[in-house]
């Protein structure tokens, strides 16, 4: 008997060992499988932000119930389970069976309700508190997802974007920086049990990851009015598409962009598509300024070089007719800009010779990307090779293709003492723990010397102010600017691409530039698309551009040219004086403001 | 090497170890031996018990607070009660001489029986076998009870009975009789582990007695046939002998347990993931505190721990065998085999179980798993064994 003991103790204890010791069949390894769970700790996208953290768009967490429509049909519970929804989700009973009802074989999801609030979403989460109605409640769940808003509505809704119903961004700069918006979703990988997470067991946590906030170099004032105007002048002109941006000429900053166009009915309205980067027109005069630059910078031109104006110039197969003029004349130079004379320009465009004009163009930034790498953008056309009539056409900027943004830039180099800055619309990244990380650099090269970008921008000056530009004009600024009125390439009656002629040409108006002309600090571009009230720049552009630029100037709080008092810029745009508090004393009390004021005035003399 | 003489097979084993032991008494001997194994005894047990305290906490505090919401310390403080109850069972049994139960055998198991005829009406129904009597705030097993009983009248009528040892009609017919009668009360509960093991206690006190072999080989098949053909019989019972046949080939229904068993047993190590830190007990092993404490123990104290305790019945089995080859007296034998019959064969039934190599049989541990009426038992039973050593011959 005693063997028997020893032997049923050296029995049990091989078994023991080998269950243990040994685990042939890997029992330890199935036993952790069946108790690690891993649950997802959702990652949020990155809002994007104007400027100055205004939220463009933003995501948050909401609650949605969703349903299995099988799996409430086998329990046969639908009625119950829309008795007890349909109250807290505001809901008709019937209604909501009815989306309980499976329509197909294997019907395992129904989206119910999206977008719940949190209260009513803790309403409907203490429907499962009780037993019975968790029973009634098969098939029933509630989830959490993550809601995209644009507490903005649709403003520079064609930049900032948008997410499809995945959250994945769709077009904007929500889809250009998809990846960076987009966070990381984590996981706990913890040991459970039926009763619950095991103490003591694995717990490891990978944290989720939200998505980067991306800030713009948008300014959200200035949206609203860019596109507000942009709306006026489309509902006053009758034009199909208008689009416009301002930028900060020394940095390159767009600090808007809009488009408006009008919808299937012909109303005007803001699109989702940004017309200022991914349209490609021709741009007609504003391009003049690049043979402009190009004749004083090589060939020693100035405001006040005559220049003979031909009636025609026959270059190649094309004669270039000059229809303001009933005969050939003499203008300065700067007049050829500010009549905006074709003929004119392209006798100093001949002068300056083709291969050179072209490289001033390219320099310029047209036929190049703008580094926006804006999602679906267009570099526009340059033609590699100029043939012929090519020459004058490029000089008068019909023929080559371009986007607004392009037109912009081009005019910030004058702007800015002939140093080309490339545009940009994303101004930093911020990381989840609130490190801000500056945008990729920009790209900056000199196009043409101060002096000559100085004598540039003294033509321009003309334009606004005795020229085709008149009406840009702004009371106490220095506005330079360029008209710009295109023929657009469409297809003829006969089928083929052409301009058309005086009983169906559709037009292109623009106009582009910058302010105060002695210290720029705001550039903006306008381009008006097929206008019915009228068919020149000065007319359409010109006025919108001027409209934008009082807001803005307001707004920015830019100081009237002649002087740095930024606190006088309200004062100007209302049209009254400042005054000076002057004490019984007779001496001059002033506080910082007014102390600047003094001194620049003082400064500058009478 | 007194009055043993016509013990049977005991006796004849016993000449030759009282050779060695009283060599060793020489030796080492102030102590009596017999002294020393009661001493060992109790210690084992107590130990047995104290660890049983400690590991019925850990297996059961989880399911109390998350499953029944109740005190963690729930099942704890119940089985702290039933463990003062047994030392209580184990200081009167320990310092009575056995023969004083002799005279209420008879009236033991009547009660017994009453209260197992008892269960069947008005027992309390657990995880489908009713197996308990309510008494007052406590539950009661008298299947449990049964055992002891059952060893006290065996051991009582192999004693008076013992010079008509080799007439099957004289011993071997009134043991299978009241065995019988036991078994068809436990199968009806049903308890099937119950009646196995008091088969197998009979069987060996029978054995040890000096019964025949032959006959006992054709009660052994005959009751092993008859065993297997109830259990057919019966789809709870048919489900957890297949189950065990084959438990992976149903690993959510049946196999659950003995699956989760072994993946507690196989998690465990050769050193255990910690006391307390066992997993199995979370929802996954049913019975963790009960049944299936020892796979819990193999997991928190791992194969090291787990040896200890395998080794610990190992000892306890040794010494009480050892006593009952020294008992003084037949009856004082036949109680010792069979309140060790009963551990060992429970125990070993129970490990295995747990390990996977036996049924699924609702025999607790002894000493170690939750349960008022099996502690009260076990521990009335070593006091038993106690007493007899004390009184052993040397």
């Amino acid at each position: 008997m005693l063997a028997v003991v020893l032997c049923s103790g050296v029995v049990l204890s091989y078994w023991l060992a080998q269950l243990q010791t040994v685990d042939p069949d890997g029992l330890a390894r199935a036993g952790e499988e069946q108790r690690l769970t891993s649950d997802v700790l959702p990652g949020y996208r990155g809002a994007i932000l104007d400027r100055a953290g205004y939220v463009l768009a933003v995501s948050s967490p909401t609650d949605m119930v969703v349903a299995d429509p099988a799996m409430i049909a086998e329990a046969g519970t639908r009625d119950e389970a829309a008795a007890l929804l349909a109250p807290e989700l505001g809901m008709d009973p019937a209604e909501l069976a009815e989306m309980l009802t499976p329509v197909k074989a294997n019907d395992r999801y129904r989206a119910v309700a999206t977008g719940l609030d949190p209260v009513a979403a803790e309403r409907v989460a203490a429907l499962w508190d009780d037993a019975d109605r968790r029973r009634l409640l098969q098939g029933v769940f509630l989830r959490s997802e993550e809601a995209r808003s644009y507490p903005s509505g649709t403003l520079a809704r064609s930049v900032v974007g948008r997410v499809d119903a995945g959250g994945e961004g769709i077009y904007g700069i929500e889809w250009q920086f998809d990846e960076v918006l987009q966070g990381s979703d984590g996981s706990v990988v913890s040991e459970r049990g039926q009763f619950g997470t095991i103490t003591g067991g694995l717990h490891e946590v990978d944290p989720a990851r939200s998505g980067y906030d991306v800030v713009l170099t948008i300014d959200s004032r200035l949206q609203y009015v860019t596109e507000a105007s942009l709306l006026d002048t489309c509902v006053e002109t009758g034009a199909q598409l208008l689009t416009a941006a301002l930028s900060n000429p020394t940095t390159g900053e767009l600090l808007a962009m809009a488009t408006v166009d009008r919808d299937a009915d012909g109303e005007c309205r803001v699109p989702r598509y940004n017309a200022a980067l991914v349209d490609a027109f021709e741009p007609g005069s504003v391009l003049k300024i690049v043979t402009a630059a190009a004749a004083v910078e090589e060939l020693g031109w100035t405001a006040g070089t005559h220049v003979e104006v031909p009636l025609e110039i026959e270059l190649g197969d094309k004669i270039f007719i000059e229809d303001h003029i009933a005969a050939p004349a003499t203008y300065t130079f700067d007049e050829i800009l500010a009549r905006s004379s074709n003929n004119g320009t392209i006798t100093a465009a001949r002068a300056i010779g083709s291969e050179t004009l072209q490289g001033y163009v390219a320099d310029f930034g047209f036929g190049q990307p703008t580094g926006l790498r804006f999602k679906g953008e267009t570099s526009g056309r340059v033609s590699d090779e100029w043939f012929g009539a090519d020459l004058g056409s490029n000089a008068i900027g019909q023929g080559p293709l371009v986007n607004a943004v392009q037109v912009l830039s081009s005019f910030n180099v004058i702007a800015n003492d002939g140093l080309y800055v490339s545009p940009v619309l994303v101004r930093s990244r911020i990381d989840d723990e609130g490190n801000e990380v500056a945008g990729p650099a920009q790209q900056t090269r000199r196009v043409i010397e101060p002096e000559t970008a100085e004598e540039v921008t003294r033509m321009l000056t003309s334009v606004v102010e005795y020229g085709t530009g008149e009406a840009a004009a702004i009371p106490n600024y220095t506005v330079a600017g360029k008209t710009g009125t295109a023929w657009q390439v469409f297809e003829q009656p006969d089928g083929q691409l052409g301009y058309g002629d005086e009983s169906n040409r559709v037009y292109t108006v623009s106009f582009a530039g910058f302010m105060p002309a002695e210290n720029p600090e705001l550039s903006i571009v306008v381009v008006v698309h097929e206008p019915t009230s009228a068919n020149t720049a000065g007319k359409i552009a010109a006025p919108a551009f001027h409209d934008i630029a009082q807001y803005a100037l307001r707004i920015l709080n830019i100081p009237p040219s002649g002087s740095s008092d930024r606190s006088e810029t309200g004062d100007l745009v209302r049209g009254t004086p400042a005054a000076t508090p002057v004490t019984e004393t007779g001496t001059v009390e002033v506080d910082d403001a007014g102390a600047s004021a003094v001194e620049a005035a003082a400064g500058e003399g009478p | 090497m007194t009055a043993s003489v016509q013990l049977g097979r005991l006796s004849r084993r016993r000449t030759r170890s009282a050779r060695r032991a009283a060599g060793r008494a020489q030796r080492v001997a102030v102590v009596n031996a017999g002294e020393r194994r009661a001493a060992i005894l109790t210690l084992l047990a107590l130990v047995l018990s104290l660890f049983g305290l400690v590991m019925v906490l850990s297996a059961s505090s989880v399911s109390d607070f998350h499953q029944l919401d109740a005190s963690p310390f729930a099942t704890f403080g119940k089985q702290v009660t039933f463990f003062v109850l047994g030392v209580a069972g184990f200081v009167v049994t320990s310092r009575l001489d056995p023969t004083v139960f002799r005279r209420l055998v008879l009236p033991g198991l009547g009660v017994v029986i009453v209260s197992m005829i008892a269960v069947l009406i008005v027992g309390v129904e657990v995880n489908g076998s009713q197996r308990w009597l309510r008494l007052g705030p406590i539950n009661v097993q008298p299947g449990e009870f049964a055992k002891l009983a059952f060893v006290l009248f065996v051991a009582d009528l192999l004693a008076r009975r013992r010079h008509l040892i080799h007439r099957a009609t004289a011993v071997v017919n009134p043991v299978m009789g009241v065995l019988a009668a036991l078994g068809l009360l436990l199968l009806l509960q049903p308890k099937m582990g119950t009646v196995i093991l008091l088969t197998a206690t009979a069987l060996t006190m029978l054995f040890l007695a000096g019964v025949r072999l032959l006959p006992l080989l054709g009660w052994t098949v005959a009751l092993a046939s008859g065993g297997l053909a109830m259990a057919w019989a019966s789809t709870y019972q048919r489900q957890r002998l297949l189950s065990f046949l084959s438990n992976e080939a149903d690993p959510t229904g049946a196999g659950w347990q003995t699956i989760q068993s072994k993946v507690g047993i196989a998690s465990g190590g050769l050193t255990g993931v910690g006391l307390g830190a066992s997993r199995a007990k979370w929802g996954f092993l049913p019975f963790a505190h009960t049944d299936f404490i020892f796979a819990v123990i193999a997991e928190e104290v791992g194969f090291l721990g787990a040896l200890g305790v395998v080794l610990a019945f190992v000892m306890f089995c040794y010494l009480g065998m050892v006593t009952a080859m020294r008992a003084v007296d037949p009856f004082h034998a036949s109680v010792a085999a069979g309140v060790t019959a009963l551990v060992m064969f429970q125990s070993f039934l129970n490990i295995a179980m747990t390990l996977g190599r036996a049924p699924v049989t609702g025999e607790a541990l002894p000493f170690v798993s939750a349960g008022g009426s099996s502690l009260i038992v076990m521990l009335a039973g070593t006091g038993l064994l106690v007493s007899i050593a004390r009184r052993s011959a040397n």
